[in-house]
């Protein structure tokens, strides 16, 4: 189960708002195979969590598996970064977010782009397909129509257990920031999600008139 | 505390906007009892509120049963990882290219940036048949395509860093750096991968006018004005933000900046402020006309703004670290922001035939100074530009002897000077658009020795200073050929490297961006342009700094998206390169 790791009093000042780890000033030599020791507990702890932020955010198993593996090998460039092992998991988390964030972004660019298609080639696999009846709730949704920062701040806060303060150091935002964020977050899903009912609603509405017509039709 | 960011309509609104703030915060962490307290007679008070408490708690309750459906990661995750990380351990064992001190990472992940790749693979090949790029993110050169040209082709220069955002619709401001290294000659296209970005931080900015959003030149604050939002249109804010890749943080202590004026940070914890604390309003009721820009050593703030009602034209202002706000130190509501020199304000104003009859309401909202040539519009006033320097540490005034100059923006080495030679018209009296003229490059005259001209009291007066010829030197050159509606110009830090955007519609911000290259030997003008010569495609915002022009090309550019253009420099070697696309792009100094 997931677990609230680092708390105030302990937390660096480079997590504190900090947007990125990268170009951070070191504080501690980075050694390799102390990095790669580091990297791998961390992978053993961690990964499955990063990885179902990531499928959340992007609604793709396949990519979300590559970008744990990118967000993984920042994470061992940068472990000279990250001041107190405790604050591991929150500093995965920043990292995770960040990749995300770019991934949709660069996802906009390719969008405008004929050539582009599906990257994996033009059949879903059957991976993505069975994600994607996962992902098909009317909650699902309704997340992946709110802005990605908002969506990102809901999952930090709710399905992953951030605190405050580590959702402020994970969105690279101030704690006030944070919690504003993760307000308008709550009132855009509120209306997504009163939205994604009306559409289910008047969509069942038309399929029992259609039946009425063809039961009407039949008889 | 003023929170000047959240749309707020009254004060009751204001009160629902914390309840709903407090019932969103609660589901995050425990509030203290003053404000639990509050919150609960709230909602005992107001329907509405709590039947947004009850979803909010509801919406989490639902949000939580995601849980329930469990994503499981797949099987060979970790081989697939572990073979990342002893490749990254093999990259990393071998020297590291570039720059001492620079990061060698890229901004975006390694797919991403394979992605970004192909694309420019695919882009290259469609624009130029038989080239294709050769460059891989990481920086191992390989030659992908059997008629590549052999060997580097980058140009490696010495630039500095570029401030840019990119803004999203819910307000917020990710500030990057762009880092440039190696450009590509007009050859060899995408030679080398888009350039690195530096994160900085992210801030929220809602309702800021974005053509007047400007940063520091120590990266550590940010000038906007507010332009939506009740009651805080027309307020012009300083808002601190954290150094580059640091975080977005009121600063404790004051720097070498105007941030030495910010007040301790007051505490946020009542209502939801989106913005980092710290800020302060130092304008308020106008409008910035034209662009604000902090002097080089960051001490002081200039711009010209007008009463946000329109009832009259724009004034200089000027605001210097540590007082409460900007003040107006000309009066006549004809007076406009140019640039700086060293830390004296380079401004221009206009005087007017007053009895020609204003009235013709159709007047453009253009910036600063915009439009040639009468265009059938008729019923024009004609106004005759002046140009002086005010130098806000003395409270001086030294006006241009030579008339008809507007906008003047002179090199830092006070050797040239570029700036509208001619008239400007006007169809209301109010908003002035460029009249007959040029625009030219000239020699400049500083005048008394140290660059200063003997100096009067802040008054304007253009009789009483006969003795040194302070402005251009009646040499002037034409430095673009055409129609010009608006124009903005800046010299690189060498003093030779002249970049001119010029439009030629009103109010555009799509124009075309010149560079032209002085001789310094001669104080000729060069007459090859290292950019196309009718200029390339622009936005208004560009940035000539250290070895390098940038600037963002419009969305459109042969089907691309908007994108951050640089052309970099060593010596006179010229070379370009593009960051990945992207919309929404800002430069923001």
């Amino acid at each position: 189960m997931l677990e609230r790791s680092a708390t105030a009093a302990t937390w660096p000042a480079q997590l504190r708002a900090a947007p990125s780890v990268v170009g951070r000033s070191m504080s501690r030599a980075w050694d390799q195979d102390e990095a790669r020791v580091f990297v791998e507990a961390l992978f053993a702890k961690h990964h499955g969590e990063i990885y179902a932020y990531l499928v959340r955010m992007l609604r793709d198993g396949e990519l979300a598996a590559d970008l744990t593996q990118d967000a993984f090998v920042k994470a061992y460039r940068n472990y000279d970064t990250l001041e107190k092992d405790e604050n591991a998991r929150a500093w995965l988390y920043q990292i995770a977010h960040r990749v995300a964030l770019d991934e949709l972004r660069r996802r906009k660019i390719v969008r405008m782009v004929p050539w582009t298609g599906e990257s994996h080639g033009a059949a879903p696999s059957a991976e993505r397909l069975a994600m994607d009846l996962r992902l098909s709730g009317p909650l699902e949704r309704a997340l992946a129509k709110i802005p990605e920062r908002q969506r990102a701040a809901l999952l930090l806060a709710e399905l992953h257990d951030l605190t405050g303060l580590e959702l402020a150091a994970a969105m690279g935002v101030s704690h006030v920031a944070a919690r504003a964020i993760l307000t308008r977050a709550r009132e855009s899903l509120r209306r997504a999600l009163a939205t994604e009912k009306e559409l289910e609603h008047s969509a069942e509405q038309e399929r029992d008139a259609m039946f009425a017509r063809e039961a009407r039709g039949g008889r | 505390m003023t929170l000047p960011f959240r749309r707020r309509h009254n004060d009751a609104e204001a009160t629902h906007d914390r309840a709903r703030a407090l019932s969103s915060r609660r589901l995050l962490e425990s509030l203290d009892a003053d404000e639990e307290g509050w919150l609960t007679r709230h909602l005992d008070a107001c329907t509405e509120c709590r039947r947004e408490d009850e979803a909010f708690a509801a919406d989490q309750e639902l949000l939580r049963s995601l849980r329930e459906k469990p994503i499981e990661p797949p099987r060979d995750l970790w081989a697939k990882t572990s073979a990342a990380l002893d490749a990254a351990a093999a990259k990393r064992s071998q020297p590291a290219p570039g720059r001492a001190g620079r990061q060698a990472g890229w901004g975006f992940p390694v797919r991403a940036a394979a992605g970004v790749f192909a694309l420019l693979v695919v882009i290259g090949a469609a624009v130029l048949p038989g080239l294709l790029p050769n460059g891989q993110p990481g920086g191992s050169q390989v030659a992908v395509g059997p008629s590549l040209a052999p060997g580097p082709t980058a140009i490696n220069v010495d630039t500095a860093a570029i401030p840019a955002a990119r803004v999203s619709p819910d307000g917020s401001w990710d500030i990057f750096f762009t880092e440039v290294n190696k450009v590509c000659p007009g050859s060899t296209p995408e030679c080398v991968p888009p350039p690195s970005e530096h994160q900085g931080s992210t801030v929220d900015l809602l309702g800021a006018k974005a053509s007047s959003v400007t940063i520091s030149p120590h990266n550590d604050q940010l000038v906007f004005e507010s332009e939506s939002g009740a009651g805080n249109e027309g307020k012009i804010y300083i808002v601190p933000v954290g150094p580059a890749g640091g975080p977005t943080q009121a600063p404790s202590t004051p720097t070498a900046s105007p941030t030495g004026s910010t007040p301790p940070s007051e505490s946020p914890e009542p209502t939801p402020a989106a913005t980092p604390v710290g800020q302060i309003e130092i304008a308020s009721g106008v409008t910035v006309v034209g662009e604000v820009a902090y002097s080089p050593d960051g001490q002081f703030l200039a711009f010209s703004a007008a009463p946000k009602d329109g009832s009259s034209g724009p004034d200089l202002y000027v605001y210097a670290a540590g007082n409460p706000g900007a003040v107006a130190v000309t009066s006549d509501h004809r007076t406009y922001f140019s640039a700086w020199l060293g830390n004296r304000v380079l401004a221009s104003h206009i005087t007017a035939d007053e009895s020609a009859a204003p009235g013709n309401p159709k007047a453009s909202k253009a910036p600063g100074a915009s439009g040639n040539g009468n265009n059938g519009q008729g019923q024009a006033i004609e106004g005759r530009a002046g140009s002086f320097l005010f130098d806000p540490a003395t409270d001086t005034r030294t006006e241009l002897t030579q008339p008809d100059v507007w906008m003047p923006v002179v090199d830092t080495n006070s050797r040239f000077v570029a700036y509208w030679s001619g008239t400007l018209r006007s169809s209301d009296g109010v908003t002035w658009q460029l009249g007959d003229g040029q625009l030219v490059l000239d020699g400049w005259n500083a005048g008394a020795p140290e660059g200063r001209a003997s100096t009067e009291p802040a008054t304007p007066d253009a009789n009483a200073s006969p003795e040194p010829v302070v402005g251009p030197a009646a040499n002037a050159t034409p430095l673009v050929t055409g129609h010009v509606e608006d124009f903005r110009a800046k010299f690189d830090p060498d003093g030779i490297r002249l970049a001119v955007w010029v439009s030629e519609r009103v109010g555009e911000i799509d124009g075309r961006l010149h560079l032209r290259v002085i001789d310094p030997a001669t104080g000729a003008l060069r007459p090859d342009e290292p950019l196309d010569a009718p200029g390339v495609p622009a936005l208004r915002r560009f940035s000539i700094d250290e070895n390098r022009l940038a600037w963002v090309s419009p969305s459109g550019q042969d089907g691309h998206e908007s994108a951050l253009q640089v052309l970099g420099w060593s010596g006179d070697t010229f070379g370009q390169i593009h960051s990945e696309p992207a919309t929404n792009l800002l430069i923001l100094r």
